[in-house]
């Protein structure tokens, strides 16, 4: 269910981002950004996961030492720094980056 | 050059909540302490944390706490407000807390108009003793003390504080907020902002009350609960400014 | 000066800056003694609380923030201070509590009575703590007392409660106020703020079992040194006494009237009246008992100080006890009638 909305929202995206380079020299492009998620402090609440609009962070397959499936970041390059995950992250497990 | 744009709050204990993952509270004491960092009034903020989930506040608040008995908040921050009234006091309080036990010291204080911010976490049930009734569980819901569901006949009506407290004269600023999606956490903020900026201006009596979800004692997963609060309980207590005389208030003499 | 004014002007004096109470016969003068005087002063704040529960956690809210702090109320109102006593207990904060005490149990009347002695000796809350006692028998001695409970209070920081009664608080006599002392209480106890160093917070849970123990024990510790330097207790012709009274409060007045009446009938009757009534001047007692035979304590109650007598002479000597609850005040002549029955055979025996 997660990843058809997903792979939804990455059409979308890609029709945005054609539209983007067709308009480029007049919008400004994204920033990017960076975000660490602390594994040890993640309680497996997944609302960070609901959070990101492009669905950039997933759950682990590892445990961490208490016994809750973290989450981790896979969105490769394409994070935004928008902060939205960590705003809503309750552990304070998410630091964000932007440049 | 990436440069960090979201941490930990200053004030904020370096250690881990014990609250429920995806719980309300955690949130809330983020937020109180980023605008604590932000107004820089963390030499002068003293909290009185309540009987309930949030009892251990005085682990993670780096600012002094006096702990008041269940319910007493309001009349113990009213007691150092008057003593130190330069000094931001703040009630943090769960609804059992603020609308049960304590509805009489809470609605005085507001009565009074003390100039004090009250932080009024709304879960709709008791936390910390197990998921029983609360004045604010919702007609229908499920509680360990309202099984199957909460009647009206035997249990009576969820209580709006917010808009109670509206109707005094002593209050000046009531807003209701949520913590479930990012957005309403935003606002959320500015809300705890706006209120302790009252306080700092000797406005009068303000209360923020955050919808708080709260997975485990309302048998759902973290994602459920948030929206379970959009879906139900903001029909309920609907999400907005409920009261807000702005500079026009007067709080009591410094 | 009423009495119940006396205690306001005397916490004024005594540098009491913060009160908050709720009007309950018979201590409202006082109550209407603070609000009218305690706003003149410079920074002094009095508050009408909504009840005697708010009331009691708005003074540790400003025992905190480093008031002297008072609330006032009467038998049933002190019920429900209870919780907020053992709090300002466990955290170890200074606060004067006074009881006016009336006719009780339940709504009572308004008339004196002496029927929280357990509630204010043995706890009256829950929790191992316990509260200093003062019980004054005269206006002038409420005075001297109200005064003496501040700095109680601050030295040791711990609730201290003035224990007195309707006929006290309604009754005028001259006095005099003495000079106070100046405050004592370090500043690191006091809440205000973390201002640039840590932060500090005042709480009574203690999850841990070994810690909340160890907190037991050192509130323990700290009664035992309230009870080796504060007790306090007057005696009233007791040197050739045959027969020893023991009394406190207006009761303690009363029997003075009686010893009276009886030393002119020949009785040789003497009075053992404790002013602290927590700690108890139980060793007082014990040593009298070396050469009295007979102890009547009498209270305006169905005896409850008896208790504390009866531990106190742990065996020794006759006990009898003579009460009068309820709000009834017992006259000198019944009580010098309950002393001359009890005296008969030590009469009838010839003594010298």
């Amino acid at each position: 269910m997660l990843d058809i909305t997903h792979e939804l929202r990455k059409k979308s995206r890609a029709g945005l981002d054609a539209r983007l380079t067709f308009l480029k020299g007049t919008t400004t492009p994204l920033k990017k950004g960076r975000i660490t998620i602390d594994f040890e402090r993640c309680k497996e609440c997944h609302l960070c996961v609901y959070a990101c609009k492009n669905g950039h962070i997933q759950p682990a397959s590892d445990y961490n030492s208490k016994g809750y499936r973290p989450v981790v970041y896979c969105g490769g390059e394409d994070c935004t720094g928008c902060t939205l995950c960590a705003i809503t992250c309750p552990e304070i497990a998410i630091e964000v980056y932007r440049e | 050059m990436m440069k960090k744009v979201f941490t930990r709050p200053k004030y904020l204990k370096d250690s881990i909540f014990h609250y429920c993952a995806g719980c309300g509270h955690n949130i809330a004491h983020r937020l109180i302490a980023e605008v604590i960092e932000e107004l820089d009034i963390r030499d002068r903020t003293i909290g009185v944390p309540p009987a309930g989930c949030a009892v251990l506040a005085y682990n993670y608040f780096d600012v002094d706490m006096l702990e008041a008995m269940h319910g007493r908040g309001c009349a113990v921050a009213t007691g150092i407000k008057r003593t130190l009234p330069d000094r931001i006091v703040f009630s943090y309080q769960g609804d059992g807390d603020l609308a049960a036990i304590g509805t009489a010291e809470t609605f005085h204080a507001a009565n009074r108009g003390e100039n004090i911010t009250v932080f009024f976490i709304n879960n709709a049930v008791y936390g910390m003793t197990g998921g029983q009734m609360a004045p604010t569980t919702l007609l229908g819901q499920f509680s360990t003390t309202s099984a199957p569901a909460r009647d009206a006949g035997l249990d009576g009506y969820p209580i709006r504080m917010s808009e109670i407290l509206s109707q005094l004269e002593g209050t000046q600023y009531i807003e209701r907020c949520a913590v479930n999606t990012p957005s309403n956490i935003v606002r959320a903020k500015r809300a705890i902002k706006k209120a302790f900026q009252y306080q700092m201006d000797n406005v009068g009596f303000s209360m923020v009350e955050l919808l708080s979800q709260c997975p485990t004692n309302w048998k759902m997963t973290p994602i459920e609960a948030c929206r379970w609060v959009d879906k139900t309980m903001t029909r309920v207590f609907p999400i907005g400014v409920i009261k807000d005389a702005g500079k026009k208030g007067k709080g009591h003499d410094a | 000066m009423q009495g119940n004014r006396v205690i306001g002007e005397a916490a004024i004096r005594a540098g009491c800056r913060f009160y908050a109470g709720y009007p309950i016969t018979p201590q409202n003068e006082l109550t209407e003694y603070m609000a009218e005087n305690l706003r003149k002063v410079e920074g002094g704040t009095f508050i009408q609380a909504e009840s005697e529960i708010a009331a009691i956690n708005m003074v540790m809210g400003a025992s905190a923030a480093g008031a002297r702090a008072m609330t006032s109320s009467s038998s049933p109102g002190i019920s429900l201070k209870q919780e907020g006593i053992s709090a300002l207990a466990s955290d170890e904060l200074p606060a004067v509590i006074v009881n006016i005490m009336r006719g009780g149990p339940g709504l009572g009347n308004i008339l004196p009575a002496q029927g929280d002695y357990f509630q204010a000796t043995r706890g009256g809350g829950h929790g191992d703590y316990r509260v200093v006692v003062l019980a004054p028998a005269s206006v002038q001695e409420l005075a001297d007392l109200t005064m003496d409970a501040f700095d109680l209070a601050d030295r040791y920081r711990n609730p201290v409660m003035i224990l007195a009664d309707a006929m006290i608080g309604q009754m005028m006599e001259p006095l005099v106020f003495r000079k106070p002392q100046p405050r004592v209480y370090d500043e690191c106890y006091i809440l205000k703020g973390a201002g640039q160093g840590r932060s500090r917070f005042i709480r009574g849970l203690i999850l841990d079992a070994i810690r909340m123990e160890e907190h037991n024990w050192k509130l323990y510790r700290k009664y035992q040194v309230i009870t080796k330097n504060e007790i306090r207790h007057e005696t009233f012709k007791t040197e050739d006494a045959d027969v020893l009274i023991v009394a406190y409060g207006t009761a303690a007045r009363i029997a003075k009237g009686a010893i009276k009446r009886c030393r002119e009938m020949g009785i040789r009757v003497g009075l053992i009246r404790p002013i602290t009534l927590w700690p108890y001047p139980a060793e007082v007692i014990k040593r009298f008992s070396e050469k009295v035979e007979t102890f009547i304590v009498f209270e305006m109650s169905t005896g409850q100080m008896l208790e504390d007598v009866r531990l106190a002479l742990n065996g020794a000597g006759t006990v009898h006890f003579y009460g009068r609850p309820g709000g009834v005040i017992p006259t000198p002549v019944e009580l010098a009638r309950f002393i001359e029955h009890h005296t008969k055979n030590l009469w009838d025996r010839g003594s010298q």
